[in-house]
């Protein structure tokens, strides 16, 4: 069967309605992971029935709400506390306490010996490898976890910025030759102090940087480098009293001390 | 709450994640009415979805550590979510005796009043379903709101399991395309 011809059977919409059986989800599963094609045909569908979703809401009764999250904050609770696991007590000891000597002859202790011996190091083996591969887990759980942490702070700083009612955000568009980018300028107006978020602006070469400018009376006022180097989505700038507009230019690194026009990405108003 | 914020999936998901009530706020303003007009149309009862709602939000509070981004995006988790908790609970032995003892009849049995039989008001909405051809608007009550399989579709339709299939990529086809005059 080709693709156009499995796309269009119809199992696409069966699985996510829900009625695909078992079988047919993993070979789609398995299919969609392979063709990019069926996977966009998925998210196309999943797209339709959300937005039936949304078509259909219902607005519920406005006390769930906090009935809703006082169960969750009850229902987390018990789950930071680590349930504690009984020692048990050794039921026999380890070594027999007697060993009778002279009955079993000394050839036996020596092929039982050896047979420990192999046991031994096939069981350090495998709880080496074993420990290999909770090393393994274990460094990529922490550097998701690092990841993680990292999008939240950032998510936070922005959070901060937008919710504060003295902060200014002042979107920077692409200039006629990019129109899809964008940038966000954070205007904190008593302080003056200014904050920068890249929200749509392709890498910087590694030579080049990102310069911030404050349109002052007309004249550009550099206010800065973005470090894209930094992890942190929002960056502080150089302060400005007043401003009409910002824009920001790519430049070589270190930044220009005047900006280079043509290399012109976003601008916006005040 | 600032409505006026839009946070792209993976921002709500990193609040979820860090356990943050920001993170609670935002999807219940955001999506609360969504899951509970799925909620209500499964189990037709108000007093029954106000329950399975709350079981709902705890669930996505509990499980968003299972959310894979990979398999789809966090609104249709969310919805499959919703649906699947509701129809386990319409299946329930509980809920059927309860329905029982009150002999209201099974209400897909009817498939005309599908839409207008509900004990629920829908009151200021316009009914997408409605204007969907009827073989259509019974496919998505039965499929999507009743969780029945395609073999129980076809035996109740009296039709192959091939046409069920196909009905349904027609019935979403139809509805996507209504869809766009509400956007």
């Amino acid at each position: 069967m080709d693709i156009k011809e499995y796309i269009s059977s119809g199992i696409i919409e069966a699985y996510v309605m829900g009625l695909a059986s078992e079988e047919e989800i993993r070979i789609l599963d398995c299919v969609q992971k392979n063709n990019p094609e069926v996977k966009q045909a998925i998210l196309d569908a999943q797209n339709t029935l959300e937005d039936f979703a949304s078509q259909q809401a219902i607005a519920p009764p406005p006390a769930l709400k906090s009935a809703i999250w006082a169960k969750i904050s009850e229902e987390s609770q018990p789950e930071n506390l680590v349930e504690e696991v009984p020692v048990k007590p050794m039921e026999a000891p380890l070594y027999p306490s007697s060993i009778e000597p002279n009955k079993v002859p000394l050839k036996w202790f020596a092929i039982a010996a050896s047979i420990l011996l192999v046991a031994s190091v096939a069981l350090n083996l495998y709880l080496n490898s074993n420990q290999n591969n909770f090393k393994n887990e274990l460094a990529s759980l922490k550097a998701a976890q690092k990841e993680n942490a990292l999008a939240y702070q950032n998510l936070k700083s922005k959070w901060d910025l937008v919710t504060n009612p003295t902060v200014k955000a002042i979107p920077l568009l692409g200039v006629e030759k990019h129109p899809d980018m964008k940038a966000m300028v954070y205007f904190e107006q008593n302080s003056k102090e200014v904050y920068l978020a890249l929200d749509n602006l392709p890498l910087a070469p590694k030579d080049q940087q990102y310069q911030l400018w404050a349109i002052v009376d007309g004249k550009p006022v550099s206010l800065g480098m973005f470090d894209q180097d930094a992890e942190a989505a929002v960056q502080k700038m150089i302060s400005v009293t007043s401003a009409q507009a910002f824009a920001i230019t790519l430049e070589k690194r270190g930044g220009s001390p005047t900006p280079t026009m043509e290399n012109m990405y976003v601008m916006g108003k005040v | 709450m600032n409505h006026q914020i839009k946070l792209s999936e993976q921002e709500i998901i990193s609040l979820l994640l860090q356990q943050d009530e920001k993170g609670f706020n935002y999807l219940y303003d955001h999506y609360a009415a969504a899951i509970y007009g799925i909620i209500t149309r499964v189990v037709n009862e108000k007093e029954y979805a106000d329950e399975i709602i709350q079981d709902v939000f705890v669930k996505i509070w509990k499980n968003i550590k299972q959310f894979d981004p990979e398999k789809g995006r966090l609104y249709t988790w969310m919805i499959n979510l919703a649906r699947n908790t509701a129809i386990d609970y319409i299946r329930s032995k509980g809920f059927q005796n309860e329905q029982k003892n009150q002999s209201i009849p099974e209400s897909v049995n009817d498939s005309e009043q599908y839409a207008t039989t509900s004990n629920v008001d829908y009151i200021g909405m316009k009914e997408v379903l409605l204007q969907l051809k009827q073989e259509w608007r019974e496919l998505i009550e039965l499929a999507y709101y009743k969780g029945y399989t395609q073999q129980e579709i076809a035996e109740r339709l009296d039709i192959p399991i091939g046409t069920v299939k196909t009905r349904t990529r027609n019935a979403l086809i139809e509805l996507k395309s209504l869809l766009k005059d509400y956007r």
